[in-house]
């Protein structure tokens, strides 16, 4: 199901004195069963840009394509199109209600009218799928730890099986382990299951080594598009005050002190090769 | 100046399990210490105990006085806390100083918004702002900035590391490696045992045993320990321009 | 309904103590039972004050909602205890009055200010080991409890909506808990320095309505 953005406009508070434009103008596509980057400065309007995605906030001006169905101002989006996509929360504690994980994990199903005799194999699928055994079932999500909630958020969401997942922030506080078992999940929902997956990150090095597309946001407005390699490396990142992924920052000063050009590599390995070539 | 010593900790009375079991740590006067452990490893609860929120006997001593309930509250006067998460209110001291600090880093308009609406990244910059405006003379760090960008981050580690220049005791409790550069020692926490505890170029050298720990060696100390494998390097660089020049002479 | 509104004016730069005490006392004034003429002063004095605080006129009005329902309650009591017409017409004056007060209080006033300024009313308190500071807190609670219900309704609502339902249920219910949970939680940080300004208009606010008081009796 594609995902399109035609000129969207998004005001908070309009007509008042708090008035603030957090889009701009934003015309961009998702790329279908792709993992779609979204990157930018604290206040880019990048969360807002998830919300509205997910109808959570409807544009001033502007529509969003959905496939066949059209977000836009003051229209409310259809129940079954929600099925379609899977938000998860970019902090669990906000995304969490009822007092136990099953509950939690149950609410969606219950919504698109599951078969309720099936919904527990789904809720402990779903459970599985994040890394988590039934013994977590009973307990209060937000009694868990920071890593565990995630994982409930995220299951939460999986369980109703939408084609289009999209993350806030997803890994934050989490450490290395965890980070790169969640990456190892993004994969396989990508290759073996063909979502379309959107994330909203700051962690510059965790999307330097997943995201297939990225995009990047400045003051409200969509000002870079490309691969990994077409948005680090363009002259214009420097404007928009984000850092690059480490690896290609060393890669850029050896450029400019030393005059070598290493090119940007993905892993310390493959960067090792080419500083032997230039020894 | 932070003591522990032989703390001896348990979740509850029931369970025989025990988190810590004699722990001793001594963080010394004007120390920049970055503390990482997996998830689970007891960060959260000695960050508790060292806030006073969890009740422990006479074990921790700051500024060589023991810790109890009676001078707990003056003690804490000392400790500047940055939590994660903040559901804090805070009532910010507007010092000359605060304000030339939200006037570097640009965020001003933080000091004025009401508190209820901000987003979670400002509400980091503004517990930040909130410590700095008490001058403590130890700070406490709880991943404290995973929600601020990279370049903000820079230039508070920056201030920070000016800060400790000037005497201030830094705790700095990270899942992130690579802001133990920032600071000078590293100790490794692991259920609920100190597994290392060292200046940052000696402990980066333990590769297995802080990828067992389930942590990322930050960039340039990876780098470091392949190109001394290789024989390019002979000692652990951690900036990056000496990198760079020390490569290519 | 009580939601801060953030501009720069006379109100908003006031003490909070002194804002907290000048109101409360006007609150004190609108109780009184007199002449017409003094309520019509005291109206011209609120809308003074009002245009003092550059907030727009229509923002008040989104914010004094709740002067419908309540307004509905008085007239129809008051009209089975059959008292005259004249006094019920007193008793929506000053009610009036009293709400917005009460509304320009808490659009002029972050939430941490008026936490702070009932801790200093308390203090005398501390004496006998009270925690002041937790009691301001949660009597502020108190004030915003409409407010929060509200904030914690929206949240859950969101979450729920992207979940595909538009009306979950017990929403109110969760929303209490939510909020009890929030505020066992809650956490003041007290700066070690505490810096509290008094100017002219501080004085002037104060004093003004404790002359008028004065005057009444």
């Amino acid at each position: 199901m594609e995902i399109k953005y035609n000129e969207v406009y998004y005001t908070y508070r309009e007509n008042t004195k708090l008035e603030k434009i957090a889009l701009n103008d934003v015309t961009l596509n998702i790329k279908q069963g792709k993992i779609n980057g979204i990157i930018g400065t604290i206040g880019s309007g990048k969360t807002t840009f998830l919300e509205l995605m997910d109808a959570l906030l409807l544009p001033t001006m502007g529509t969003i394509q959905l496939g066949e169905h059209k977000i836009e101002h003051q229209k409310k989006l259809k129940n079954d199109v929600r099925f379609e996509i899977g938000y998860v929360f970019g902090n669990p504690k906000e995304q969490f209600f009822l007092p136990t994980v099953k509950k939690e994990i149950a609410f969606a199903l219950k919504q698109f009218s599951y078969k309720l005799n099936k919904i527990d194999k789904q809720i402990s699928d779903a459970l599985k799928m994040v890394g988590l055994d039934d013994s977590y079932l009973e307990r209060n999500p937000l009694e868990l730890s920071n890593g565990e909630m995630r994982k409930v958020a995220i299951a939460s969401v999986l369980a109703f099986n939408p084609k289009i997942l999209i993350f806030d922030e997803p890994t934050i506080g989490l450490d290395s382990i965890s980070k790169n078992s969640f990456l190892k999940m993004l994969k396989l929902l990508k290759n073996r299951y063909h979502k379309t997956i959107i994330i909203v990150t700051h962690d510059i090095n965790m999307i330097h080594k997943i995201a297939d597309y990225l995009f990047v946001f400045h003051k409200g407005k969509m000002v870079l598009e490309g691969n990994k390699y077409e948005v680090f490396g363009n002259e214009q990142f420097e404007q928009y005050q984000l850092k690059k992924p480490t690896i290609m920052e060393f890669s850029d000063l050896v450029l400019k002190q030393k005059g070598i050009k290493l090119g940007y590599r993905d892993d310390v390995n493959d960067l090792i090769k080419d500083i032997y070539r230039h020894v | 100046m932070i003591e522990i010593e032989d703390l001896t900790y348990k979740y509850n009375s029931i369970d025989n399990n025990e988190l810590f079991h004699e722990l001793s740590l001594t963080l010394k006067k004007g120390s920049f210490t970055t503390l990482v452990g997996p998830i689970g490893c007891g960060k959260t609860t000695l960050i508790k105990i060292l806030l006073g929120q969890i009740k422990i006997d006479d074990k921790i001593r700051i500024d060589r006085i023991l810790v109890s309930e009676k001078n707990k509250e003056q003690i804490q006067k000392k400790i500047g806390f940055i939590p994660q998460y903040s559901d804090e209110l805070h009532d910010i001291s507007y010092t000359k100083y605060v304000q030339t600090i939200a006037q570097q880093l640009e965020i001003e308009y933080l000091l004025k918004a009401d508190q209820q609406h901000l987003s979670s990244g400002e509400k980091q910059l503004l517990s930040f702002l909130n410590v700095l405006g008490n001058k403590p003379q130890i700070i406490i760090l709880d991943e404290a900035f995973t929600l601020i960008d990279e370049r903000k981050k820079k230039q508070i580690f920056n201030i920070l590391t000016q800060l400790n220049q000037q005497g201030i005791t830094i705790l700095n409790f990270t899942n992130d490696l690579e802001e133990s550069l920032y600071g000078n020692d590293i100790v490794l926490l692991q259920n609920g045992t100190i597994i290392l505890n060292g200046p940052k170029e000696q402990i980066l050298k333990e590769e297995k045993t802080i990828k067992k720990a389930g942590l990322e060696l930050p960039f340039l100390a990876d780098l470091s320990i392949r190109l001394m494998y290789y024989g390019v390097l002979d000692h652990m660089i951690l900036d990056m321009d000496e990198m760079v020049n020390t490569i290519w002479k | 309904m009580c939601k801060y509104y953030l501009s720069e004016s006379k109100i908003h730069s006031m003490n909070p103590l002194a804002k907290l005490i000048s109101i409360t006392l006007l609150i004190f004034i609108s109780f009184s039972n007199t002449t017409i003429e003094f309520y019509a002063l005291l109206t011209i004095l609120t809308i003074l004050l009002t245009l003092l605080t550059n907030i727009p006129m229509k923002t008040y009005i989104q914010n004094m909602k709740i002067w419908i329902p309540i307004t509905i309650f008085l007239i129809t009591t008051n009209l089975l205890f059959q008292t005259p017409i004249t006094n019920i017409v007193r008793i929506i004056i000053r009610f009036t009055l009293m709400l917005s007060y009460f509304i320009m209080l808490t659009m002029t006033t972050k939430r941490i200010q008026i936490i702070k300024a009932l801790d200093q009313i308390l203090s005398p308190l501390k004496k006998f080991q009270i925690n002041t500071l937790q009691l301001a807190s949660q009597i502020t609670s108190n004030i915003y409890f409409l407010e929060d219900i509200k904030e914690e309704k929206k949240q859950i609502l969101k979450s729920s909506i992207s979940r595909g339902n538009n009306q979950p249920e017990e929403i109110l219910s969760l929303s209490l808990s939510r909020i009890s949970k929030k505020t066992e939680n809650l956490k003041i940080t007290k700066p070690n320095q505490s810096i509290n300004h008094w100017n002219w208009f501080d004085c002037y606010m104060v004093i003004m309505p404790f002359i008028t008081l004065l005057i009444l009796i």
